[in-house]
């Protein structure tokens, strides 16, 4: 359960890859996931950028890269589907803030400094145009979780018109479960508004 | 000590036949998304949800109120001195994953246990430095629940534990078994007792800072996402 900061901001980011490709083949996930963490590292060792610039670069690439739309439904389970039609944009939009925030407000730029490497292990195609990325986070450093190699799978979707990410598992913890079981619970007792106060509220917190 | 054998004897049982009656509760999935991605009903694990959500409640407002301030002024201190802190604590732990080693018949286990133990304490001066880690003997988080596992026992529902946090049947049993088994603990008096738990309290918030802060404090629904995630955490160990 050591979710560190770092680690949880590190994956983010590492998904970022396929956000940038927009090809239709599933080879193009494959290469940017590999190609990407390059580029993540190169974000997180870039000494010429402030912490604040890295946050909003940071910040751009996780909302292209993460299908936020996709995942906030799935996080409702049935209860998506019989949300008012009034409801479902706000909903949306703010799941975005509150994922983006998740993950973002997680940056701190002397761990990510941390982060020796980011290694990617297998890309296997699964059914349903799903690609199923593994990968390994090595850290140096004297902070607690120093030298811990740390596993992180993904699951990319290739789309039409681009690969976006579907889920993140940290340590086997996936996200989109996670998330379906906090806010289909929530959903069932508050509603969508209810959901939607929540976030509004966390995200006010801080 | 025929006491303990006895409390023992009554704790194996009940685990057995606990981890024997739980359910793993991996519900339908709703739709072809669902069961692609693992969705789990994570409720069917949880029978004693009244007690654990009461449970829950306190231990939330125990961090909030106590444990979270300590850790956040223990957090200033620096991170050498932190590191050698848990190393003295996981050293600790070293005689009692021999035992379960033995238990475990895997003698691979009790004698990386008792090398690291061995250097730890010597060189590593008392534990405050993870020497045999450079020697390639690297720590095995070892405890009467795995020996439990090595046997057969199922994980077992979800139980929340005051202060402790997310457990299941299994690892609860196991807890329990393991502070009657520890050798340290037969050599220690209470006062250092209640030094060590309170030493280990706080190092263990510290620890998992980031992990206890993200299900506490930043999700919308606290119970259900620690619930999820240490459930999912627990089955990916197992594999």
């Amino acid at each position: 359960m050591k979710n560190a900061k770092t680690l949880l901001f590190a994956i983010a980011f590492t998904l970022t890859a396929p956000a940038l490709a927009n090809a239709a083949a599933p080879s193009a996930c494959e290469t940017f996931s590999t190609t990407m963490t390059t580029r993540i590292l190169n974000i997180f060792h870039n000494t010429k950028e402030t912490p604040v610039e890295k946050r909003t670069d940071l910040t751009k690439l996780f909302q292209q890269a993460v299908d936020t739309n996709w995942i906030g439904k799935f996080a409702l389970g049935p209860y998506w589907r019989t949300a008012p039609q009034q409801e479902r944009q706000p909903y949306l939009s703010t799941f975005r803030d509150y994922l983006t925030y998740i993950y973002v407000s997680k940056f701190h730029d002397d761990d990510a400094e941390k982060i020796k490497n980011i290694k990617v292990l297998s890309v296997v195609p699964q059914s349903g145009d799903r690609i199923y990325v593994k990968s390994l986070i090595e850290r140096q450093g004297d902070g607690k979780n120093s030298g811990e190699n740390t596993q992180v799978d993904y699951i990319l979707k290739q789309s039409s018109h681009q690969c976006q990410v579907h889920d993140i598992k940290i340590a086997g913890v996936s996200l989109l479960v996670t998330l379906r079981s906090e806010f289909s619970a929530l959903a069932g007792s508050a509603g969508i508004k209810g959901v939607i106060k929540q976030m509004r509220n966390r995200l006010a917190s801080d | 000590m025929p006491k303990v054998r006895h409390l023992l004897f009554i704790v194996f049982i009940g685990a057995m036949l606990l981890c024997g009656l739980s359910n793993p509760g991996i519900a339908h999935a709703q739709d072809d998304d669902a069961a692609a991605y693992g969705v789990q009903d994570f409720s069917k694990r949880d029978p004693f949800k009244p007690v654990n959500k009461a449970v829950f409640s306190f231990n939330l407002a125990t961090d909030k109120l106590i444990l979270r301030p300590i850790e956040r002024q223990y957090s200033k201190v620096p991170n050498p001195v932190r590191n050698g802190v848990n190393n003295f604590l996981q050293n600790l732990t070293e005689p009692l994953a021999f035992v379960n080693g033995v238990l475990q018949l895997k003698p691979h286990v009790a004698m990386t246990a008792a090398g690291r133990f061995f250097l730890n304490t010597t060189v590593g001066f008392l534990g405050f430095r993870d020497y045999a880690k450079t020697k390639g003997l690297e720590y095995q988080d070892e405890g009467f629940s795995k020996t439990l596992k090595r046997y057969g026992a199922g994980e077992g529902d979800y139980v929340v534990l005051p202060v402790i946090g997310p457990s299941t049947v299994r690892g609860t049993v196991g807890l329990v078994a393991d502070y009657f088994m520890d050798p340290v603990g037969w050599i220690t008096t209470t006062p250092e007792d209640i030094a060590l738990v309170s030493t280990k309290t706080v190092n263990d918030r510290d620890q998992n800072d980031d992990a206890i802060d993200e299900l506490y404090y930043q999700s919308i629904a606290p119970y259900t996402m620690t619930r999820a995630a240490y459930l999912q955490h627990q089955a990916f160990n197992k594999n």
